[in-house]
């Protein structure tokens, strides 16, 4: 059993390879977590525990799992960088067609 | 007498009844095998087998699982990857 604030991996299902953190244990099978995933409960056996734990409070709203993984200096939300538009070089249109 | 090509065993000869009564032999062409796991060899689901024009037609999310390594890895083999990285990246932190 993992302990609430764990950060884990998710390895299963369209989350996995993503990382959250465990915000409170259900069962004994049966964790909620958070994070870069969607709030959910998940089974122990699809996360992979890492070294590092976070501190929240049991049952901490999203908004809490978000800054402290911000505190923790941790990249878990992908920023998606602004795209600005390039500027291209225009072509010379060379006209081919036959001057009569 | 049947086109040269219709004696190649890429098509597959269906015997169709038709309503006037008489039986009709008819050539259609064979589907795709089913897919693979890239490592394992296991065969994959959520892919659906057809010509490429076929698939084409199908969504995105038609045509396979919506997990990463969808339609190129099977769940087991993806779990082992997303283990051995996150072991790897832990392993690299901790001699940084």
């Amino acid at each position: 059993m993992q302990d609430i604030g764990r950060i884990c991996v998710k390895i299963a299902g369209r989350d996995a390879g993503k990382k959250c953190v465990i915000v409170d244990i259900l069962d004994e099978s049966y964790v909620l977590i958070d994070g870069a995933t969607r709030r959910r409960k998940c089974n122990v056996t699809h996360l992979e525990p890492t070294q590092k734990v976070l501190e929240i409070t049991k049952g901490a709203t999203h908004e809490a799992v978000t800054k402290a993984f911000e505190g923790a200096n941790l990249d878990v939300f992908k920023a998606t960088k602004p795209k600005t538009a390039t500027v291209k070089p225009k072509k010379e249109h060379i006209n081919r067609k036959k001057s009569n | 007498m049947p086109r040269g090509m219709f004696k190649s065993r890429t098509f597959r000869r269906i015997s169709k009844k038709l309503p006037g009564g008489t039986t009709k032999l008819v050539y259609a062409k064979r589907k795709p095998s089913v897919a693979h796991c890239g490592r394992c060899g296991a065969q994959l689901q959520g892919i659906p087998r057809g010509t490429p024009g076929e698939i084409a037609k199908l969504a995105k999310t038609e045509r396979r699982p919506e997990r990463p390594f969808g339609g190129v890895l099977c769940a087991n083999c993806l779990k082992d990857v997303v283990r051995y990285e996150t072991r790897e990246s832990e392993n690299s932190e901790v001699t940084e």
